[in-house]
């Protein structure tokens, strides 16, 4: 998949060199979703990673006899599917598009096993899955603020 | 401009002279064991040889043994309360036929005559010029009493305990915006006024008046009381670098330490002649007209930064240190000159015995060490 | 109304008297949050006023407190007010009807900055919007005066969303980008869910030369002005507005006193990195 735009939106990306492009660029396919399409579902198997180009996906949480709530938006640039390298590989949350979405696909195991191999890989994807994880606890302390709340 | 030596016998007739003139001649007199400020209507009314006694936290009238009218320093009212009463209607509101009617509260035609303002009380007064009537905003109620007051500032003979007026570069000397000033010489058996115009208003009144004209021994009298006056302060206040040493300790543990001693009671504010902070208050009546009066404020109070339902500044180190910061530095910044005068009354009438130059001196101690 | 200083012919204009105005309109925002449409009742002229200007508003016999003014500055006649209930006198002036009438003085305060020829990012929070919402009507009214133009909103929750009609309408127009998030999400919401920071990449405007104003909680001003200097836009170019208590939003009660600052004349909107350091420091 031609990851060119992703150049300005994904962090990943961005930092990749030239030879590492190339690589990601021959891993990654191309889905679209189109909008409440689920994307993947809560405690499912990790077995892939995505970096969204466009389009909104949102991340839920199923409740008992109430219908899925969103915990979070994730937009264009955004690393998604952490659990891919983290155990026990197996996604936290149900990921759906709310707009017709395109995204990049990465097999997990294959990247994984690459990482194994090439330590400069290895630390790149730890940086991004870090980075990512770090910017949504980020967020997520200052939502729990409830900083427009009464008072 | 003139000067004449005038007799304490003579005295009474600039108090006769401003009353026949429509003035309140309003000046110190003894009221609650302090020298307040009041309605003064002859000389008895004035604090006839009563001195006073102050230290940080201390205050106490004491018995001269002359008939000084001015052997004492300043109390724990100011002038401000005749300018900026501690409580003034400012508008009336009427609903009247569905749509509500606004009157402004016109301004008191009383004409006041200030007689027995300390130097630095007159520096106050020209601080809070700056304040209410020295920008586009003009409070009228302020121009009003402002403009027509008559000043007769005395110089100080004697230095107060807690004053520091030559340091702040306000006293003891009166150098402008006075219409009459005043030394008053006890020697032996002389007792005079010598009083020097600085108005054509102060002209008119010191003409009605007997007394000889002014000599050179006469002004170096004066220049030689000053001098000892402001040889006797009772504190000092290195005021060069105050601004950055303020500025440099918005973090200092100092804070903490005043906060320990000081009881957030708001005294200070209320002695200090240039504090100007108010609050609005509502009052309705039973027939719904509802008038806005203007009541003075503290920043020591915790309603003082309400901002929904909690305050920015709610602890008693954050509020002093506004107020000391205010007080040395951003007044700079807002006014162009130091909010403080040195008049030592909030030394004298802190319950816990804060001293604001020793603070300073704490301040500069540990900021220095910092930078180091 | 005037008065005349004692022994001098000039007049004084008393400018802690109030204008009544009247209630003309009144629509339900959110549960605790109206917008008013005020017109003057004396027969006066209008409050022509600058996008972030306040005034400050009186009700009988309750109070008076500084609200931002929330409507179009190509149309002063219609003095526009949002209001949430959060106080005495807040809760007596959401509780107001039609025809009745309150006390207006202003317009008071520095406004949001006058740019030309930029990217304008506008980013608000909550009750935000409503100072900003002059801003977006002026630009839009002056288009070729900008160049991008985008509006990040964040809102507590759906049925938070001020202003649901206009945003939709704006939202719908080629000349302005509007991203809305909410902190949580209810039934049918399609949109995002999360801090309002992400939303400003999405804006599509260029960081290098944008003019950012920001408002809403203080907290949220902060964290917003980091992202966008990380984003690259400059230092100088980041406005806020900050609230203070204002007793006489003249310059008189000192209540309002930020440091060195008024904030009823010295702001309420204020360049980020004059005040970066004391917002830092808390309870200036």
């Amino acid at each position: 998949m031609n990851l060119g735009d992703l150049r300005a939106t994904s962090r990943l990306i961005a930092r990749l060199d030239d030879e590492q492009f190339d690589f990601f660029e021959s891993l990654a396919t191309e889905i679209i979703l189109a909008p409440d399409e689920v994307l993947f579902r809560e405690n499912g198997e990790a077995k892939r990673f995505f970096i969204i180009a466009r389009g909104i996906i949102s991340l839920e949480v199923e409740r008992a006899a109430k219908p899925s709530t969103t915990v979070q938006t994730v937009g264009e640039g955004a690393l998604l599917g952490l659990s891919w390298r983290l155990e026990p590989h197996r996604w936290m949350w149900t990921a759906r598009a709310m707009t017709e979405t395109r995204l990049a696909v990465f097999d997990a195991a294959f990247m994984r096993s690459e990482c194994a191999s090439n330590s400069d890989l290895d630390r790149l994807m730890w940086e991004a899955v870090a980075k990512e994880a770090s910017e949504r606890l980020q967020h997520t302390r200052i939502q729990m603020l409830d900083l427009y709340g009464g008072g | 401009m003139s000067a004449k030596v005038v007799s304490f016998e003579r005295f009474p007739t600039l108090i006769g002279a401003l009353q026949e003139s429509g003035h309140t001649v309003v000046g110190p007199t003894v009221g609650e064991h302090a020298i307040v400020y009041d309605e003064i209507l002859t000389i008895d009314d004035l604090p006839i040889g009563v001195g006073d006694s102050q230290e940080s936290g201390t205050y106490a009238l004491t018995r001269r043994p002359d008939n000084a009218l001015f052997g004492y320093t300043v109390g724990p009212t100011t002038w401000k309360r005749f300018l900026f009463p501690p409580r003034e209607t400012l508008l009336s509101v009427k609903n009247v036929d569905g749509t509500l009617i606004f009157d402004s509260t016109p301004p008191s035609s009383t004409k006041y005559a200030f007689v027995g303002l300390r130097p630095c009380e007159l520096a106050a007064m020209q601080i809070q010029d700056r304040v209410f009537i020295g920008s586009d905003m003009v409070d009228p109620h302020y121009a009003s009493a402002r403009s027509s007051m008559f000043t007769v500032a005395v110089n100080c003979a004697v230095a107060g305990g807690t004053c520091f007026c030559s340091s702040m570069d306000t006293g003891p000397r009166v150098v402008d915006g006075y219409d009459l000033a005043l030394t008053e010489v006890i020697d032996g058996d002389r007792h005079e006024f010598i009083i020097e115009t600085g108005s054509t208003a102060g002209e008119e009144v010191l003409d009605t008046m007997d007394g000889r004209e002014a000599i050179d021994d006469d002004f170096a009298a004066v220049d030689a009381i000053v001098a000892n006056t402001a040889a006797h302060m009772g504190r000092t206040m290195e005021t060069d670098d105050v601004y950055d040493v303020l500025l440099a300790s918005l973090e200092s543990t100092q804070w903490d330490d005043v906060a320990k001693r000081c009881l957030s009671c708001t005294s200070c504010t209320l002695v200090c002649p240039t504090c100007f902070c108010s609050t609005m208050e509502d009052v309705s009546d039973l027939k719904c007209t509802a008038s806005r009066q203007r009541r003075w404020d503290s920043c020591f109070t915790m309603e003082f930064t309400n901002l929904h339902q909690h305050s920015v500044r709610s602890t008693t180190a954050t509020q002093y240190r506004q107020w000391m910061t205010h007080k040395l530095a951003y007044w700079q910044d807002q006014f162009d000159t130091i909010g403080c005068v040195g008049c030592g009354r909030c030394l004298t009438w802190c319950p816990a015995g804060i001293d604001i130059t020793e603070e300073v001196k704490k301040l500069r101690t540990a900021a220095k060490a910092v930078a180091v | 109304m005037t008065l005349t200083k004692t022994g001098e012919m000039t007049t004084v204009t008393d400018p802690m008297l109030p204008r009544p105005f009247k209630v003309m309109a009144k629509r339900s925002e959110t549960h605790d949050t109206i917008t008013l449409d005020l017109e003057a009742a004396d027969g006066g002229t209008p409050i022509a006023f600058t996008p972030g200007q306040f005034t400050m508003v009186y009700v009988h016999g309750v109070g008076e407190v500084p609200i931002s003014i929330a409507g179009n500055p190509e149309s002063p006649e219609v003095l526009t007010h949002t209001v949430r209930a959060v106080g005495g006198v807040t809760n007596a002036i959401v509780g107001l009807n039609l025809g009745d009438v309150v006390g207006i003085r202003g317009p008071f305060g520095k406004g949001w900055p006058k740019t030309v020829g930029k990217d304008l990012l506008v980013i608000a929070g909550g009750i935000g919007l409503a100072p900003v919402r002059p801003m977006i009507h002026h630009a839009l009214a002056n288009r070729d005066e900008y160049q991008c133009l985008g509006l990040a909103y964040g809102a507590r929750a759906p049925s938070e969303v001020l202003y649901r009609d206009e945003l939709r309408e704006w939202n719908d127009r080629p000349d302005i980008n509007i991203e809305v998030t909410v902190d949580r999400a209810e039934r049918g919401w399609r949109g995002s869910v999360g801090v309002v920071t992400p939303l400003v990449q999405r804006l599509r405007c260029a960081a290098g030369d944008a003019v950012a104003v920001i408002c809403g909680p203080e907290v949220m001003m902060k964290i917003v002005a980091r992202t966008l200097a990380d984003r690259g836009v400059l230092d100088e170019n980041i406005y806020v507005s900050l609230e203070r208590n204002m007793k006489c939003g003249i310059g008189f009660c000192g209540h309002c006193q930020f440091g060195s600052d008024f904030m009823c004349k010295d702001g309420p909107v204020v360049p980020y990195m004059a005040v970066a350091k004391r917002l830092g420091i808390g309870s200036i």
